[in-house]
């Protein structure tokens, strides 16, 4: 069976940077959870002035209240989970939403729909759920 | 294992932005979390949760959350998510430990001798 990362390009082993690392290993996991798209998540399609103030203005409460408490060693930050979420929430409109509106959108216009109904039928089957077949008339 | 300090060991000029990580590691860790405790709910909640996870472009964590609060099942949900923690930090180090040259790895091990194990 081909390996699926090796197949989106990641090197494992390969790359000092620290920040492409990241990112691949960010993709990876996203790809793990089927959240993902063919060419994976590129930073610039998630950026911009809004996505940097909101870094800017959470970015260190996020730090301290989650993996500060990880970074100690300690159990905590299980009392703040509610507002994480809040903050996950967000992160994920600003952050990774667009990202698939864009590709959505490429997709049609390639006039690419079949895969993407694949894809929409793989994560059926990863949570065990009959597939749903998307008609093409119902994407925006 | 202190990421914070893992990360200064490899990336000491801070080329790799620390919110960004965090951000990102949070993100993966509720992700996770969600899609493991998703067996603590009944089965028409689970395939709500099944649902919200599959709308790739429009995931809404806090309603995901409100499932578990109202089966009053959050201290639960709070065991898995530190233990959710745990294994995605690990990963994460383990993820950057191997990319490492093995000049550097033999480096970073002189300051963490947890990543023998890697």
């Amino acid at each position: 069976m081909p390996d699926k990362h090796a197949e989106k390009g990641f090197e494992i082993g390969k790359n000092s940077n620290t920040k492409t690392v990241h990112e691949n290993w960010l993709q990876r996991k996203l790809l793990d959870m089927t959240i993902n798209s063919e060419s994976g998540i590129k930073r610039e399609t998630m950026g911009g002035e809004n996505w940097q103030t909101f870094k800017n203005q959470l970015g260190f409460m996020i730090q301290t209240s989650l993996m500060g408490d990880a970074a100690r060693g300690e159990t905590s930050g299980t009392t703040v989970i509610p507002y994480l979420i809040l903050l996950v929430d967000s992160i994920y409109q600003e952050k990774i939403a667009p990202y698939f509106e864009k590709s959505r959108l490429k997709k049609l216009m390639d006039g690419n729909q079949e895969k993407q109904i694949a894809a929409s039928d793989k994560v059926q089957d990863l949570y065990r759920l009959p597939p749903v077949k998307t008609k093409p008339n119902e994407f925006r | 294992m202190n990421l914070d300090k893992f990360l200064d060991a490899i990336d000491e000029h801070k080329k790799l932005d620390r919110t960004d990580v965090f951000m990102d590691l949070m993100l993966i860790i509720i992700l996770e979390t969600f899609t493991k405790a998703r067996i603590l709910l009944n089965s028409l909640d689970q395939q709500k949760i099944e649902v919200f996870l599959a709308d790739r472009e429009n995931v809404r964590f806090r309603e995901i959350y409100n499932l578990f609060e109202k089966a009053g099942k959050t201290s639960e949900l709070q065991a898995i998510t530190n233990d959710v923690r745990g294994s995605v930090v690990n990963e994460y180090v383990k993820f950057h430990f191997n990319s490492l040259d093995s000049k550097t790895k033999a480096n970073i091990l002189t300051k963490f001798s947890e990543l023998e194990q890697f």
